[in-house]
């Protein structure tokens, strides 16, 4: 099979936005990770790939905190993997709880060799993890601030000489920013609270993937919500980009099962606060994803680690 | 379209673009308004000598008005600023008239203790999270008595070597005069072309956000509270210097409204997140100017302080109507 992803089932949705990620993995991308992420059973569920090939970028290990837990899960370099289930099944929890908004109680997180344990924000990004937060207007935006002050807000220390800020280079970093997420307009002094939905996301988003910053794990909470079409098939396109060029492992939360068909590579079914299933491949369908929930819920807890 | 870009994202230093900063500092046309009504009543407001009173008064204003203006805009406040000058003054009296020190000794003894009044604040507020309204204005009458315990007596007497802190002219200008024109320089360089400057405001805005950017939401804010208390401290020593005398007990009392109402006249949000160093340059100047007018205008005081409130009320409203200047 030399790449059945490209026209393998899940792609009912979204052709432009994600064939653009995926369809020069096969050849242009590191070819090991080709047959670690699709040589499946074909059966609906399937038990942990073997991942011999591709570096995991991310690796959860038991992870436990309020209202969640254990929870072990890997993400591959270049891999784009979903999580999701019902809201208050705890998928915003695990993701806050990696980006050290919350404390976790039990468990260890690696970022590629390193064992990471954040306490705050600051220090998970330190490690390489970054997240952009499900709650746009509450945790994301500085309404009135314009929109390079938002998107650049973490890079300005980073860039700036001995506290001094670049200027030039931070114009820069903006304007070669807007073109790659096609931010519309793409004025810099514009406050973010004036743009639409789908470019305050683009705005969030880009704080993380400006040419300023690198980030080893992208973690997104419904990374789409409250976005108009054409700009979710933009930040599909963006995020397929991310993983397949700089290779940066992107963990996804999601309630939204074309979302998750569109933009995962494998998906992590979440209910209880647990990992209770997987689907990847050509079982990765919308369909299968609601079976897979609506299974998870009445069914009692499964035994640990069953993902 | 590009040009105004360009306005608006070249950083704010102290004007840029006439009609921009009109826009944006309605308090401007205020201002000039009201140096035109008082020169023609009084005939002598412009007078070289009359424009240094005011100058001078408003020097201790503005350089407590400046940290103050950056705390309001990340979203704190502090109240305790006339107490900090008080002991400010004391500590620094003290130092040169009883213990004989070199200026330089009382200056830092002073500044070493409106630093530690500006970190008990700082902690509590950014720290432990308590409400920065409630913890300084706790620390304003704590401070002050503190002050009275430590004091009971008015000093005076500083010697001619302190005198020159409040008294010397360096280029012909009075040195708090200098002294306030290097912090709001400084704060104007903060806010325009430092990372943190920018943190200030994105803290101001939205600190939960700013905190998911990975900032360090409590660190800059208790620099501030520091930097508050110092500035403070730094007032009240050279209020003491011009005055030679501190009395413990009346020693900048009222201070931290007059400063507060200058920081907010001059168009920096109560809720934070919005202000300008230029708003609060202009906003000490309309204060010390009006005072100053209506002292010359023989107003009596009462009438001097109901115009002061009506100006805060008056500048908040205008601040209401006007284009937010926080970018």
């Amino acid at each position: 099979m030399p790449s059945p992803d490209a026209q393998g089932p899940q792609h009912v949705s979204g052709p432009a936005g994600h064939d653009a990620g995926r369809t020069p993995s096969p050849d242009a991308q590191e070819p090991p990770r080709t047959p670690d992420r699709y040589e499946y059973t074909p059966g609906l569920d399937t038990p942990e790939p073997g991942r011999a090939p591709t570096p995991p970028r991310l690796i959860v290990e038991a992870l436990r905190g309020p209202g969640f837990g254990p929870v072990g899960l890997t993400v591959a370099e270049g891999e784009r993997v979903g999580l999701f289930g019902l809201i208050g099944s705890g998928r915003t929890r695990i993701l806050e709880t990696l980006y050290g908004r919350r404390r976790a109680t039990a468990g260890t997180l690696r970022v590629g060799e390193h064992t990471v344990s954040p306490a705050r924000p600051a220090d998970a990004l330190g490690a390489g993890i970054a997240l952009v937060p499900a709650d746009r207007r509450a945790q994301g935006l500085f309404p009135s601030l314009s929109a390079q002050d938002n998107t650049l807000l973490p890079a300005v220390r980073t860039l700036a000489r001995c506290h001094v800020r670049a200027l030039r280079t931070e114009r820069r970093v903006f304007d070669a920013l807007a073109t790659a997420v096609g931010l519309r307009p793409a004025r810099p002094g514009l406050p973010v609270g004036a743009f639409s939905g789908g470019n305050q996301q683009k705005l969030v988003l880009g704080r993380w993937i400006n040419d300023a910053r690198h980030v080893d794990v992208l973690l997104l909470d419904e990374p789409t919500q409250g976005v108009d079409v054409g700009a979710r098939q933009e930040i599909y396109r963006v995020v397929s980009g991310l993983a397949a060029e700089r290779g940066t492992a992107v963990l996804f939360a999601s309630s939204d099962p074309e979302e998750i068909v569109a933009l995962a590579d494998r998906c992590l079914i979440v209910a209880r606060g647990r990992i209770v299933g997987e689907l990847s491949g050509p079982g990765l369908t919308e369909q299968a994803l609601l079976s897979a929930v609506h299974d998870a819920d009445p069914d009692p807890l499964p035994a640990e680690g069953a993902a | 379209m590009t040009t105004a870009d360009r306005v608006l994202t070249r950083p704010r230093l102290i004007a840029t673009g006439g009609l921009t900063t009109v826009r944006r500092n309605p308090l401007l046309l205020v201002l000039v308004a009201m140096v035109v009504v008082f020169q023609l009543t009084t005939g002598s407001f412009l007078d070289p000598a009359n424009l240094g009173g005011i100058a001078t008064d408003a020097a201790t204003l503005a350089i407590v008005a400046v940290p103050l203006a950056l705390l309001v805009i990340s979203g704190y406040l502090d109240l305790s600023v006339g107490s900090t000058l008080a002991l400010g003054g004391l500590v620094a009296g003290w130092l040169a008239g009883q213990h004989h020190q070199s200026p330089a000794v009382a200056l830092l003894g002073a500044l070493a203790a409106g630093a530690v009044v500006g970190a008990v604040n700082g902690v509590l507020c950014c720290y432990f999270g308590l409400s920065a309204f409630i913890v300084t204005l706790g620390m304003l009458t704590a401070v002050r008595g503190l002050a009275q315990q430590l004091f009971p007596l008015p000093l005076s007497g500083f010697g001619s070597g302190f005198a020159w802190i409040g008294g010397a002219r360096i280029a012909g200008i009075a040195a708090p005069v200098v002294i306030a024109a290097v912090v709001l320089a400084a704060g104007a360089l903060f806010l325009a072309v430092t990372p943190a400057g920018r943190h200030v405001f994105a803290i101001g805005v939205n600190r939960e956000a700013a905190h998911l950017s990975g900032i360090q939401v409590r660190r800059t804010p208790f620099a501030l509270f520091v930097v508050t208390g110092v500035a403070a401290a730094l007032a009240g020593a050279v209020k003491a210097s011009v005055l030679d005398s501190v009395v413990a007990g009346t020693s900048g009392a009222g201070f931290e409204l007059a400063v507060l109402t200058a920081v907010l006249v001059g168009g920096v949000a109560l809720s934070g997140g919005s202000g300008s160093i230029l708003g609060v340059l202009l906003g000490v100047l309309f204060l010390g100017g009006l005072q100053n007018g209506l002292t010359l205008l023989n107003v009596p005081t009462f009438w001097q302080q109901m115009a002061q409130g009506v100006a805060l009320v008056a500048g908040a409203a205008l601040a209401y109507f006007a284009p937010r200047t926080g970018r």
